[in-house]
């Protein structure tokens, strides 16, 4: 469901390549019960090949393919796998970024921030 | 030691899988129609890699019958926005020894490897010149 989290506002995903080799994965924002949903795409990433880091308000997510002894296959139409992932956005000053949680599961990460309290609705009582 | 028959060479063998690629369905949540599936190549096979971003081994088959290798996979009503259902067929070269096909799925990328063809190996046979 659309918000004023969502991606044209909110998430705004670094068009500039931080990275040299790692493409951006594929993921999906929602707002729900006042908290910010970013759901992230990360196939072949183990939690060891996995690094969240937020500074000053800006969300990194890095994580690599393990390929172990396999390298790629030489002919260019093979489709070749990404050696890894790499996203980047800043979050809207009402999130609480200290409060976030991140879990990772076959290869989803789940990263959940919360509205500040102060951030969110207050009814004003007229004397 | 692994040889390989003149008439085709590892490269054939790979286009046919390759080829394959392209049937597959669109996923809905990629942008592109690679759907995440990749080969790569090891000295004694080839490596299928998928992407199930979601998925755990209790929520796929894969099956193979008549030089297909189909993919079936299906789970609970995911709350993470990806797919819940994904249905996925690869047309694999018959010279591929596909009854020995392994597979394994470990945080959301399926790997089926493939091993490359050996030729009979009972040794030298001697031939009698006259």
């Amino acid at each position: 469901m659309s918000t004023h989290y969502d991606s044209t506002n909110t998430l705004t995903v670094s068009n500039r390549e931080q990275h040299p080799t790692y493409p951006r994965p594929s993921y999906l924002v929602k707002r729900e019960q006042g908290a910010f949903q970013l759901t992230i795409a990360l196939p072949g990433v183990s939690r060891d090949n996995l690094n969240v880091s937020l500074e000053k308000g800006l969300l990194t997510v890095t994580g690599s393919r393990a390929s172990g002894e396999l390298h790629p296959d030489k002919d260019p139409s093979s489709g070749r796998a990404p050696e890894g992932y790499h996203l980047q956005t800043r979050l809207h000053p009402d999130l609480n970024p200290e409060a976030m949680s991140a879990q990772l599961e076959n290869g989803i990460l789940a990263l959940v921030v919360p509205e500040k309290e102060s951030a969110k609705k207050r009814d004003i009582p007229i004397n | 030691m692994h040889l390989y028959p003149r008439y085709h060479t590892p490269l054939n063998v790979l286009s046919e899988l390759h080829r394959a690629l392209q049937t597959s369905p669109r996923d809905p949540y990629r942008n592109d129609t690679s759907h995440g599936v990749s080969i790569v190549e090891t000295d004694a096979a080839w490596v299928l890699q998928t992407d199930l971003p979601g998925f755990s081994k209790e929520d796929v088959s894969l099956s193979f019958q008549k030089g297909t290798l189909r993919l079936v996979g299906e789970r609970d009503n995911p709350t993470d926005g990806f797919p819940s259902k994904i249905e996925r067929s690869f047309q694999v070269a018959k010279e591929l020894e596909v009854e020995h096909l392994s597979a394994t799925l470990e945080n959301g990328l399926l790997e089926v490897t493939i091993p490359k063809p050996t030729v009979g190996t009972n040794g030298p046979i001697e031939i009698k010149v006259n």
